[in-house]
């Protein structure tokens, strides 16, 4: 309750972060580089996305997976969550989930006679929600209020989640028949949405030879801690964002306002520049500059863009590489 | 609408005969362009010699073009072109008297030299101006046609342009065009020509699309100013040919180095200056030397008086002059020849490169200033016996040659009857022949209808009166006919005597006479205008303006004085001609004489100019003439055509997009100067690699290039950047260091300091 020196505090809850300053911006690059060669290590190809991933983890972004199975995105989150040292949890999401289901229930102990809270698969730093778009409506916003507010209420009470928290969500694409689809407003939840896909014949094949014998996330150590990861989220927080770049961000959203029928909203903007800023760290600057947000558009905007009411849904890709080459960075 | 059409038109023409039509028309245009400023130079030649080397010369270059055009770049043209330009600029002045002095030490010369001729100086004035003709036509032939045969249209008509400027500058286009409506329709064909150059090069450039015939409508619009500003130009040179200034005088006001002959006159009765002095003299203005066939020049530069100037090189009487102007002027009155001037006005002095004397500044009326004058005064037998040794200065100016053809064989056979029907035996003898039969067998009228072509031949085969311009023209032709020396001299008959040395000098006094060259001499004065009848005209004019009350005619008591005549003066002739030459009115005893009002005391003051001197009221801002400015005038409105074409050109784009990229301006903030550098980095870069895309950031832009091996040191500059304009700001030592990587590698970006650039 007496966190509130971070400049977005006003969007967030207060949290139990501890009193501990920020990295530097050479330290928090460094413990980057270290996340992401570990991580390396076990995934093989996709070094974009598992980039992107961990710049969502620093931005206290969630991401939106949309993939066809089998395609390595549970061993993303598990390789990143043993590179940092911290909890993960899968959830498989079905028809039948219920919300406590996701965020637990109090159960009634025989012994102390009281009912004792049993957390759920949410509290936990990393979450992988499976097939997010199989569970009832009510199911998935248990899971979105839990991610906007980091924050998870039983009975009356609230319960702050662990820190850093983030929902690794993924869609399956395949079936859509079967599915509840997310609505827009619970996609714009999502910091970023990625694709994996297939990797190619040669990373296929590397990745064959890794996994002959043991497989290499049984052996993964973690290169940093849950510690460390929230010291440079506060580093991320305090990157310099000046005045031509939120500009040139402000005109991006503008440019897809005037594209799609449904544009950017400001929460997609204000994920954008937090996007940048951990990508700035990661590259071991103090400050965003235009390349970073052209890099991060395309993944934190695509999905809150729609065309037309019931036009296919990627078409918002279009619409922000349009904007990235029409809109002066000047 | 009609596009399409004109495209298609087009493609049928090429496609039926296989030629391009827009193309021929464009190279059309730049003959006739050509064509013009090559006749104002060809009719240079007429009277300099050396036509068909012009020709040769013009045709080369022209051929030199033609097939460069395919071999060497636009930049090796141009240097090319420079080069031709020194070089031949180069070898003309070394081609002059202590050319290579003038060119080691006095550049200041050289320049006020190309300024002068660039303000209205004719090219006829120069010494060994044939060679300034044949230097001038390569280069700008040879660029411009180059230019036309790779298209670059625009250009081409800016350089033939050029060259036309320059000759009109000079007034040499004026002159050459001065014939009648055909000539000066020429003097629009450059403009015609050029516009249509540009217009049908344009049209070829771009396809014949009718959609670029707005390019044609501004040249014509442009040509219809154009003609507006060149029709009072054209007429004021008209002017200086036809009608001029209608006295003799015109001409000696202002001492211009040209004088051009001109039909009738009338001779003003005002006084102008009064001399004292102890004999009677022609008061000489100007001396001319080179003759066109219809005007005089004056060839070589006035200097400023330096001390005493040589004396003619025989037995010489001294006499001083004291002159008082009455009349705003710049000319110095002098009898032939002035060794001394005292005074004041010795630092306004001038001397001619034929020894007479100008001032720079002009004179306003009561200045008065005293020349020392050695008047050769060898008697008839060490005339008689001076022989022909002439000096090589004096046979190099003063006699026809190859290169200056100045009359025709029958001139000469006629002129040699002449001399050997009076028997003469040897120059002397000669001089008076011709003098005698000039003014037995012409009669004196100021009513003359100017002939066209050769004034001199005119006078001497159909004319039968005449003034005493062409008099002293025809005899001073007949003189170098018959290999003697002789020069072209305007000035003032010595005027009426008013006091025992006092002389009133009015402005019908002006007059020409000859200068003939003696060795051991020096300049003899011969006079072929009869006396009797010009004196006659002089008082019937003076009369006549007295009885119309003009204030002018008089000075302190000259009403009263007699008029005398002043053609009677026969230097160095023993025998009398017979035409009352003595014929005197004056009377000394008179009394009343008017001598203080006149003069004023002589002593003392007498040679200091008054304190006007300094003051060139007269001679327009900076002592340029009337004229001058009038060219200045033109030649600045045609700069300003010119830039306006430039501009069309994307001179003037290329200029400021230069200045930028090579100065950084003054240091402000450091994160200002970094913003700055990589403007300056991105105009050296996009030269090379094409410009920066609008949704690049600079160095994304320099990312992009380093896959086509972009300077590394660009990399720094835009890192800078990054951090000046989205980062925390840069220090001034990091500002600093940006500056100077874009310095280094604008240096090493640019020709020729490349070669410097580590």
């Amino acid at each position: 309750m007496t966190d509130a020196n971070t400049p977005d505090a006003s969007h967030q809850p207060s949290r139990p972060e501890t009193t501990t300053d920020a990295l530097t911006v050479d330290q928090a690059a460094q413990v980057s580089r270290d996340v992401l060669a570990n991580v390396e290590d076990v995934i093989v190809g996709h070094p974009d996305e598992i980039e992107h991933v961990f710049t969502a983890i620093l931005a206290r972004g969630h991401i939106l997976l949309e993939d066809v199975p089998g395609v390595g995105k549970t061993m993303l989150a598990r390789s990143i969550a043993a590179s940092i040292d911290c909890s993960f949890k899968r959830v498989q999401f079905t028809p039948d989930l219920l919300p406590s289901d996701i965020t637990g229930v109090n159960v009634f102990n025989q012994k102390t006679r009281e009912f004792e809270f049993q957390e759920g698969p949410v509290f936990a730093n990393i979450v992988l929600g499976d097939e997010i778009n199989r569970a009832p409506p009510k199911t998935q916003s248990a899971l979105l209020e839990a991610m906007e507010e980091e924050q998870v209420t039983v009975d009356g009470t609230t319960r702050k989640l662990p820190q850093p928290f983030t929902v690794i969500a993924t869609q399956n694409a395949v079936e859509p028949n079967r599915t509840y689809e997310l609505p827009l407003a619970e996609v714009d939840r999502f910091m970023k949405k990625l694709n994996l896909g297939y990797p190619s014949q040669a990373e296929e094949s590397e990745m064959l030879a890794r996994v002959v014998g043991d497989h290499p996330i049984d052996s993964l150590e973690s290169v940093t801690d849950v510690e460390t990861v929230r010291r440079a989220r506060r580093t991320v927080a305090e990157v310099t964002v000046k005045e031509p770049v939120r500009n040139y961000a402000t005109r991006i959203a503008e440019f897809t306002r005037e594209h799609a029928k449904l544009g950017v909203s400001p929460r997609g903007t204000i994920a954008l520049l937090r996007a940048a800023q951990a990508r700035a760290v990661l590259r071991g600057r103090g400050y965003v500059i235009p390349d970073d947000i052209q890099a991060e558009a395309p993944r934190v905007l695509s999905h809150r863009i729609r065309l037309s009411a019931s036009g296919p849904r990627d078409q918002g890709v279009q619409v922000v590489e349009e904007a990235i080459e029409t809109v002066p960075v000047e | 609408m009609s596009a399409p059409t004109a495209h298609r038109a087009r493609s049928e023409t090429q496609v039926d005969d296989g030629v391009d039509w827009f193309r021929l028309c464009a190279l059309g245009g730049l003959a006739v362009m050509t064509a013009t400023w090559v006749a104002v130079l060809y009719d240079l030649t007429i009277t300099l010699g050396g036509s068909i080397p012009l020709l040769l010369l013009v045709t080369g270059s022209i051929a030199l073009a033609a097939v460069l055009s395919r071999l060497i770049s636009e930049r090796v043209a141009a240097v090319l072109t420079v080069g031709l330009l020194v070089v031949s600029y180069g070898s003309y002045i070394l081609s002059t008297p202590n050319g290579l002095e003038l060119l080691l030490q006095a550049w200041d010369k050289i320049i006020a030299d190309s300024i002068s001729l660039l303000t209205g100086l004719t090219v006829l004035r120069l010494k060994e101006a044939h060679l300034w003709v044949l230097g001038f036509a390569p280069a700008p032939a040879f660029f411009s046609w180059y230019l036309a045969f790779r298209r670059r249209y625009v250009l081409s008509a800016v350089v033939g342009g050029l060259a036309f400027l320059v000759l009109v500058l000079t007034g040499d286009a004026a002159t050459a065009f001065s014939g009648g409506w055909i000539q000066r329709g020429m003097l629009f064909g450059a403009t015609l020509g050029g516009i249509a150059m540009i217009g049908f090069g344009e049209l070829e450039r771009h396809g014949g699309s009718v959609l670029q015939a707005d390019v044609l409508v501004v040249l014509f619009t442009l040509m219809l100013i154009g003609s507006a500003i060149q029709l009072p130009f054209t007429g004021t040179a008209l002017r200086l040919v036809e009608g001029g200034p209608t006295t003799v005088e015109g001409s000696l006001t202002s001492s211009p180095g040209e004088t051009t002959i001109q039909g009738s006159i009338e001779l003003s009765p005002e006084v102008r200056f009064t001399v004292t002095a102890d004999d009677p003299q022609y008061w000489r203005v100007g001396v001319y030397d080179r003759f066109t066939g219809g005007s005089w020049l004056r060839t070589g530069q006035a200097g400023a008086y330096g001390g005493q100037l040589e004396s003619p090189p025989g037995e010489t009487e001294t006499v001083s002059q004291l002159v008082r102007m009455h009349d705003r002027t710049n000319v110095m009155p002098a009898a032939n020849q002035p060794v001394r001037v005292e005074g004041q006005v010795r630092e306004y002095t001038q001397v001619t490169s034929h020894g007479s004397l100008q001032s720079t500044v002009t004179f306003q009326p009561n200045d008065t200033y005293r020349v020392i004058s050695e008047v050769p005064n060898a008697d008839e037998a060490t005339l008689q016996s001076a022989g022909t040794d002439y000096p090589a200065a004096v046979r190099q100016v003063y006699l026809a040659d190859d290169k200056q053809p100045d009359f025709s064989n029958a001139f000469e056979s006629r002129t040699q009857e002449i001399v050997d029907e009076a028997g003469a035996e040897n120059p002397y003898e000669t001089a008076v022949a011709i003098e005698d039969w000039l003014e037995e067998n012409r009669e004196y009228s100021l009513d003359v209808n100017r002939p066209n072509g050769n004034v001199a031949e005119s006078f001497l085969f159909e004319m039968e009166q005449g003034y005493c311009v062409y008099y002293a023209t025809t005899m001073t032709m007949m003189l170098r006919s018959q290999g003697i020396p002789a020069r072209y001299v305007v000035g003032y008959t010595p005027g009426q005597q008013v006091d025992e040395n006092q002389w009133v000098v009015r402005g019908l006094d002006s007059h020409a006479w000859v200068e003939v060259y003696f060795p051991d001499v020096g300049w003899v004065k011969f006079d072929p205008t009869p006396g009797g009848p010009r004196s006659d005209t002089e008082v019937a004019s003076i009369e006549d303006a007295r009885q119309s009350d003009d204030g002018q005619v008089d000075v302190g008591g000259s009403e009263d004085q007699p008029l005398t005549t002043t053609t009677a003066i026969p230097t160095n002739r023993l025998t009398d001609n017979g035409s009352d030459a003595n014929r005197t009115f004056r009377d000394p005893d008179l009394p009343g004489v008017g001598s203080d009002n006149l003069g004023g005391p002589i002593d003392g003051t007498g040679s200091t100019p008054g304190p006007t001197v300094g003051e060139p009221n007269g001679g327009g801002p900076g002592g340029f003439s009337e004229e001058q400015q009038r060219y200045a005038a033109f030649g600045l409105v045609a700069m300003v055509g010119l830039a306006a074409g430039a501009h069309r050109a994307g001179a003037t784009r290329a200029v400021r997009r230069a200045a930028k990229l090579r100065w950084q301006g003054t240091r402000r903030e450091p994160d200002t100067d970094v913003e700055r550098a990589v403007e300056r980095l991105e105009l050296v870069l996009e030269r090379q690699y094409g410009p920066r895309e609008p949704n690049e950031s600079p160095s994304q832009y320099v990312q992009r290039l380093s896959m086509s091996g972009v300077d590394r040191r660009a990399d720094r500059v835009v890192e800078l950047h990054e951090k000046a304009v989205y980062g925390p700001g840069v220090s001034r030592e990091e500002a600093d260091e940006a500056i100077e990587l874009v310095d280094a590698m604008v240096r090493s970006n640019t020709p020729l300091l490349r070669r410097f650039a580590s």
